[in-house]
């Protein structure tokens, strides 16, 4: 199985069955940008300036800013690096963040996430943010 | 191995003597960045941890967020903040660009409440160390061009330490 894939167990594996559902891990990091861009206070995802250049090179634009890798039990284990609105409780909001993010992958994959981890990279006012280029918005 | 040994013992040999410092240079230079690369202080400090994960906060956005609040002063014209971390205690230092040299001491001081009041507010920090404040100009002078300088006074403001540089009228009346 590819590193990139997850298994989604639909059931034991017997005669008749219709087979396996694999989940690329890059569909697992689209899911979480697409949540965490509607969470109030969150501005962008992305990581650092090294890690959007290598992102930009190797053309796997959808992974910037988030790391998708599972545990032994084979649950999801998500990091996520944001860009965050000055005035809002950071704390609080990445605590909503976690639970968004957690919920809207576990419901879409229908595997368990074991732990969201948020990287506040960034505060930035809102207007400021749109001048930035090398910060992108997830859509 | 002992062969091995002996053929860079020959290469040393046939080397000329201002090569084999050169390599030595380098080969101490490649140890003395991997050193301060070790050395360096973290650049994220966890903010808090939960069931459901971690929440890390990067040295540039505690950065950024203190100095939107310095900027959010109406007597702040610029500012420049460097954020130590040491241990889990959070350092700040500030560089300041005030609109005109009134109200220095107030402004300062609740600059100071100010932050600390964000940090331990926004991000649950109670770790929070020394926030020092120096004013370095006032007007339209850029932060960034004026250098500390080594005659700054240093009076104590509540807990932390505030210092002042003394207006700088020459650079003020070059812009």
């Amino acid at each position: 199985m590819n590193s990139q894939e997850s298994t989604i167990e639909t059931g034991e594996a017997q005669e008749g069955s219709l087979g396996q559902i694999k989940v690329n891990h890059t569909v697992v990091s689209t899911i979480v940008k697409m949540a965490a861009i509607k969470v109030p206070g969150v501005l962008a995802i992305g990581g650092n300036f090294v890690e959007n250049f290598i992102a930009q090179i190797s053309s796997k634009e959808s992974d910037k800013g988030v790391r998708v890798s599972e545990d032994e039990a084979g649950n999801y284990k998500i990091e996520i690096r944001v860009l965050m609105e000055y005035g809002t409780e950071l704390a609080k909001t990445a605590e909503t963040l976690q639970m968004i993010v957690a919920k809207q992958v576990s419901n879409m994959t229908g595997k368990p996430v074991a732990s969201v981890d948020v990287v506040i990279e960034g505060v930035k006012m809102a207007d400021e943010k749109a001048s930035e280029p090398s910060e992108e918005a997830a859509e | 191995m002992s062969e091995l040994f002996e053929q860079a013992n020959e290469l040393l040999d046939q080397l000329p003597p201002f090569a084999i410092i050169g390599i030595f240079a380098v080969f101490v230079l490649v140890l003395l960045g991997l050193g301060s690369m070790l050395k360096r202080p973290p650049s994220r400090l966890t903010a808090f941890s939960s069931d459901t994960g971690s929440v890390l906060v990067s040295r540039k956005a505690l950065q950024d967020l203190i100095r939107q609040a310095c900027l959010r002063d109406e007597w702040v014209q610029a500012a420049r903040t460097v954020v130590k971390i040491s241990g889990s205690k959070i350092n700040t230092s500030i560089d300041l660009r005030l609109t005109s040299p009134t109200n220095l001491k107030e402004t300062s001081e609740r600059l100071q409440s100010r932050i600390s009041e964000l940090l331990q507010k926004s991000l649950n920090f109670d770790q929070i160390g020394k926030i020092e404040i120096m004013i370095t100009s006032f007007g339209k002078t850029d932060v960034d061009e004026i250098p500390a300088t080594p005659d700054s006074s240093t009076i104590q403001a509540k807990d932390a330490t505030l210092s002042t540089a003394p207006r700088n009228e020459d650079s003020e009346h070059e812009n």
